[in-house]
C-alpha cells in the first residue's frame, strides 16, 4: 500500500509543474502589460515607453521567462510564491484574508444544497411518477436553468424593493458578528445552494430508485417493515455514495470562487480577487492561486485513488 | 467662526488693486465662502460616517501618480492642496494650505504664504519644504516616479523655499492656468520626510486633510475618520468617511436605495429615476454635465486615418445629437474640446460650422462621401475599431460602426477588455478606437496639456500641430480672459477641423444623495477635491 500510495504521489508531482508552466506561459503570453496599467491606472494616460520599462525592470519583468519561472518555482517551494505587482502584499497573505469568505459561502451553499436535495430527491422517488416527483423535477429543472446572476440580483431587487433592506455591504466575520454575518451569507449562499442542489437531487432520485429495486429492500418490505423506516435506515444510506461524492466535487468547485455572487453581494472573496488579479495582469497573484487550486484537486483525487485502492486492492495493480 | 487668515484672490481685484495702487506685487485677502459658513444656511449638526462607493480598488496610495477616480474618491478627505477651488464656485480659486500668495507683475513668480498652524496626521508640522518635495515630484519626477499630469505644469522651472513658510514657484513664461490647474484634487501635499523614507506614498496615508486613514480592506472598504487637530476650527463636521468598493451598477444602486449608501453617482436616467421613484423625499437627485466625453480616435500614424479628410469625413458620418440619445438617455450635450456648459467653449452656432456638428446630417453625409472620394477612397474602405470592454463603449462601437457605414466606412469592431485596450493604445497599435476621456478642471491647459498637444499622453492620435502648439503658448500667456477666450477658440477650431478626436458628446451624471446629507454640491467633475469637509449629516 504505501508503496502505491508513494508512486500515486510521484505521479501527481509532474501534474503540477505542468500546471504551473501553463499559467506562466498564459499569463505571458496574453496581451497587456502590468507596468503600463501601475502607471497609468485604469483610465490610460501619458507613461512614457521609457517609464514603462524602467518600472518592468523594477518589477523583474526584464529577466528572461526563463528565470522568472525558476523564481516563481522556487518560491512556491519555499511557500513564499512572492508579492502582489498592485499591493506589493505577500500573495500568501492576500489570499488568507479572502479564503474565509469563500470557505463560508462554500460550506453554508453546500449546506443548502443538502438540505434542499436530500428530501426533495427521495420523495422524488419514493412518489415516482406522481404529482409530487414532477413538482421536484420541474423545480430542479428551474434550478439548473436559472444564472446565479439573474436570480442573484432578482434575489436583491426583491429584498430592497418590497422590504427596502438588502445584505450589509462588506464583510464582518462570524467572530465579530455573527448575525451581520449570516445576514451577509446566507442570500448568495441560497442561490448558489439552490443551483447546486439542483443537480444534486437529480442524482439523489436516480440513486434512491436505484437501491428501491434492490431486493434487499423488497425483502424488508415482505417483512413488514414501515416504508419511512426502509428509506431511512436501508435506502438512503446505500444511496449516499453517489451524492457524497458529487457533493465534494462541487465543494472544490465553489472553493475556486463564485465570482457572480461574490460581486452581486459584494464578498470579497477568492473568486473577485482572481478574477482582479487576471484583469490587471498581477502574474504572482494568479499563478499561485492556480497552482494552489490545482494542488487542491491533485490531493483531492489523490485521496480518492487511495481510499479506493484501501476499499479495493485490485486496483493497486494498475 | 473659522480661519481669520483666510485669504482669496481674483482677477478682477488683482486688476483692482494695480489699477489703484500701481503695486508691484499682487495679493488679496478676504474670508473665503467655503470655509467659513455652511451652505443652505442651516447649523451644521457633528457626528456620523458618510457612506459612498466607487467601482474599484485604489491600484495604490499615492495621488501624484494617480489616475483613477478609485484612488482620488476614498482618499481626497485626508488631504489639503495648496489651493482648491471654492466648492460652491468651482471656477473660483480659494486658499487651502497657503493662506495667501503674491503673483510678480510679469506673472513667472508665485510666492504662497503657507498657514502655520497646520499639522500632518503623524504630528510633524507643514512647512515649505513639505510642499517643495510634493512639488518636485509633481512637476520634475524623479526616477522611479510616474508624474501623471507633468505636462500641464511644464511652465514651472523650479520651486525655491526663502521661508519655512514661503514656497515660491519660478516659471520659465507666464502660465494663467496654473492657479487652477494647482486645484486639482491629485496635487495634494506629503510630507517629505516620508517621501524620503518611503519613496512613494503607495502605501502610505499621512496627509494634512480634515480626516485620518482608519482603514482599508481589499475588495470591501477604505475608511477615514475625523482628524480631531484638523487646522480649519470646527471642521469637519462628519465623524468618518467610508467608501465602498461595488463593481456592479445595479449593487450599487440598490445600495443607496436601501440606505447603505448616502451618496452614489449614475451616468443612466433610468437608474436616477428608480432611486427617485424609491425613496421620493428622502433622496436628492442632481443632474450635472460632467468634464468628461465619448471619443473616436483615429491613428494618423496609419493609412488613410493620416489624411485629414478622411478622419473629417469620419466625424461628418457620426450624428451626435443620436449618439447623445444613445448613450445616455438624450440627457448628454454635444461639444468639441472644453466643456459646452462651461465658459471656454465654443458657441453653438460656430461649432456647427465644423465638420461633423452641423445639424444637416444628411447633407453633412453626402459631403463625407466626397472627402473619401477626392482622398482617393470613393468605394470607402474597410478598417478595424479597437474597443474597450464596457457597455458604454461597446454601445458605442455599435452606433459608431452603424454611423461610419453610411459614408462608406466599413468598421470591424474588435472589443478587448482594459489591459490589452491600455497596451495597445499606449503603443498606438490600433486604426481607429472607441473610447473616453476626462480631465480634472475645464481649462484650456490642462485639456490640451493632457489631450491634445505633441506630448500629450492621451492624444492617441499621434497628431502633432505646430499651429496647435503655437496658440496653445499664446493662450497659456494671456492674463486677462476676454483676450483668451478668442485665441481658445481658435485653438478649438485648430482641433475640430483637423478632428484630433471626434467627440461623440460629453456626459451627464446623475449624482443621487440622501436628504440627510447637507452641504454636499455635486461638481462638473469628479477629479476636484472632495474632501467632504463641510459635509454635515441631519437627523434622518
Amino acid at each position: 500500500m504505501s508503496r502505491y500510495v508513494l508512486r500515486r504521489f510521484t505521479a501527481t508531482l509532474p501534474v503540477l509543474v505542468v500546471v504551473s508552466m501553463i499559467v506562466f506561459v498564459i499569463m505571458r503570453v496574453a496581451p497587456g502589460n502590468v507596468a503600463q496599467m501601475l502607471l497609468s491606472g485604469d483610465s490610460g494616460g501619458g507613461a512614457s515607453p521609457e517609464e514603462v520599462g524602467e518600472l518592468s525592470r523594477q518589477l523583474g519583468l526584464d529577466r528572461p521567462y526563463y528565470v522568472q519561472y525558476a523564481a516563481f518555482l522556487v518560491g512556491l517551494l519555499r511557500l513564499e510564491p512572492g508579492t502582489s505587482l498592485w499591493t506589493k502584499e505577500p500573495v500568501l497573505h492576500e489570499l488568507a484574508q479572502r479564503l474565509p469568505v469563500t470557505l463560508e459561502l462554500a460550506f453554508l451553499a453546500v449546506l443548502i444544497s443538502w438540505a434542499i436535495a436530500l428530501p426533495s430527491g427521495v420523495l422524488s422517488a419514493v412518489y415516482q411518477d406522481t404529482w409530487v416527483d414532477y413538482t421536484f423535477r420541474v423545480l430542479t429543472v428551474a434550478g439548473l436553468s436559472v444564472p446565479a446572476f439573474w436570480g442573484g440580483t432578482l434575489l436583491v431587487l426583491l429584498l430592497v424593493r418590497q422590504f427596502g433592506w438588502m445584505p450589509p455591504l462588506g464583510y464582518v466575520s462570524p467572530a465579530t458578528d455573527l448575525r451581520l454575518n449570516l445576514q451577509q451569507f446566507i442570500w448568495p449562499a441560497l442561490i448558489i445552494g439552490y443551483a447546486t442542489a439542483a443537480i444534486l437531487s437529480r442524482i439523489t432520485r436516480s440513486a434512491v430508485l436505484e437501491v428501491l429495486r434492490e431486493d434487499y429492500v423488497r425483502t424488508a418490505r415482505a417483512k413488514g417493515l414501515a416504508g419511512f423506516t426502509i428509506v431511512g435506515r436501508h435506502v438512503l444510506k446505500n444511496a449516499l455514495a453517489p451524492v457524497v461524492t458529487l457533493s465534494a466535487v462541487q465543494m472544490g468547485n465553489l472553493l475556486g470562487g463564485s465570482v457572480i455572487s461574490e460581486t452581486i453581494f459584494t464578498l470579497p472573496g477568492v473568486g473577485r480577487f482572481l478574477v482582479d488579479a487576471i484583469l490587471h495582469r498581477d502574474y504572482p497573484v494568479v499563478q499561485t492561486i492556480v497552482v494552489l487550486f490545482a494542488t487542491v484537486v491533485v490531493m483531492l483525487n489523490l485521496l480518492t485513488d487511495m481510499l479506493y485502492a484501501w476499499f479495493d486492492p485490485r486496483t493497486r495493480q494498475t | 467662526m473659522v480661519g481669520q487668515n483666510n485669504c482669496s484672490i481674483s482677477r478682477r481685484r488683482i486688476v483692482g488693486l494695480l489699477a489703484c495702487g500701481g503695486v508691484a506685487a499682487w495679493a488679496s485677502h478676504g474670508l473665503t465662502e467655503a470655509q467659513t459658513a455652511p451652505p443652505g444656511g442651516e447649523t451644521p449638526r457633528y457626528g456620523g460616517v458618510l457612506t459612498q462607493d466607487t467601482f474599484a480598488d485604489p491600484p495604490h496610495f499615492d495621488l501624484h501618480q494617480s489616475e483613477t477616480i478609485n484612488a482620488l474618491l476614498p482618499l481626497s478627505p485626508c488631504y489639503n492642496r495648496l489651493v482648491q477651488c471654492d466648492p460652491l464656485d468651482v471656477n473660483k480659486i480659494i486658499p487651502d494650505l497657503a493662506e495667501r500668495w503674491e503673483i510678480s507683475k510679469d506673472g513667472r513668480l508665485y510666492t504662497f504664504h503657507l498657514r502655520r498652524d497646520v499639522k500632518f496626521h503623524h504630528g510633524k508640522p507643514l512647512l515649505a519644504e513639505d510642499v517643495k518635495a510634493s512639488w518636485d515630484r509633481i512637476f520634475d519626477p524623479p526616477k522611479g516616479v510616474f508624474s501623471v499630469r507633468r505636462p500641464i505644469f511644464e511652465a514651472i522651472s523650479g520651486i525655491e523655499t526663502p521661508g519655512p513658510y514661503t514656497v515660491r514657484f519660478v516659471l520659465k513664461r507666464p502660465s494663467w492656468s496654473l492657479l487652477t490647474n494647482m486645484a486639482h484634487g491629485w496635487n495634494v501635499i506629503f510630507p517629505k520626510d516620508v517621501l524620503a523614507t518611503k519613496g512613494d506614498m503607495k502605501r502610505d496615508v499621512v496627509g494634512t486633510g480634515p480626516f485620518k486613514f482608519k482603514q482599508y480592506v481589499r475588495g470591501v472598504s477604505l475608511e477615514v475618520e475625523k482628524n480631531s487637530e484638523y487646522h480649519v476650527k470646527g471642521r469637519p463636521y462628519l465623524d468618518g468617511v467610508k467608501t465602498f468598493f461595488i463593481p456592479d451598477t445595479n449593487t450599487a444602486v440598490n445600495a443607496y436605495i436601501a440606505g447603505q449608501l448616502m451618496l452614489h453617482e449614475v451616468t443612466v436616467e433610468s437608474q436616477a429615476d428608480q432611486a427617485r421613484q424609491a425613496l421620493g423625499a428622502r433622496g436628492v437627485v442632481v443632474k450635472t454635465p460632467q468634464m468628461s466625453c465619448l471619443t473616436l480616435e483615429m491613428n494618423a500614424g496609419r493609412k488613410p486615418w493620416s489624411d485629414p479628410r478622411v478622419r473629417q469625413a469620419a466625424s461628418m458620418a457620426i450624428d451626435r445629437k443620436e449618439a447623445m440619445q444613445v448613450m445616455t438617455d438624450g440627457a448628454g450635450e454635444m461639444g468639441g474640446v472644453m466643456l459646452p456648459t462651461g465658459r471656454w467653449a465654443l458657441p453653438l452656432a460656430e461649432l456647427q460650422k465644423l465638420p461633423g456638428y452641423s445639424s444637416d446630417k444628411a447633407a453633412e453625409r453626402t459631403l463625407a462621401k466626397k472627402l473619401l472620394a477626392e482622398a482617393g477612397l470613393a468605394n470607402g474602405f474597410k478598417t478595424t475599431m479597437t474597443v474597450r470592454r464596457g457597455q458604454q463603449y461597446e454601445t458605442a462601437a455599435v452606433l459608431l460602426r452603424d454611423h461610419l457605414g453610411q459614408v462608406g466606412i466599413e468598421a470591424k469592431i474588435d472589443v478587448v477588455e482594459t489591459a490589452t485596450y491600455l497596451d495597445r493604445m499606449a503603443r498606438r497599435e490600433f486604426e481607429i478606437c472607441g473610447t473616453s476621456f476626462s480631465t480634472a478642471v475645464d481649462d484650456p491647459d490642462a485639456i490640451l496639456g493632457q489631450n491634445y498637444l505633441c506630448n500629450a499622453g492621451r492624444n492617441y492620435g499621434n497628431m502633432c500641430l505646430p499651429e496647435l502648439e503655437k496658440l496653445h503658448l499664446q493662450q497659456s500667456q494671456i492674463e486677462d480672459f476676454n483676450a483668451r477666450l478668442p485665441v481658445v477658440h481658435q485653438v478649438q477650431h485648430v482641433i475640430l477641423k483637423n478632428v484630433m478626436k471626434a467627440v461623440l458628446g460629453f456626459r451627464v451624471t446623475w449624482f443621487l444623495y440622501a436628504s440627510s446629507v447637507k452641504g454636499y454640491r455635486p461638481q462638473y467633475s469628479r477629479y476636484l477635491a472632495e474632501t467632504r469637509e463641510q459635509v454635515w449629516l441631519a437627523r434622518a
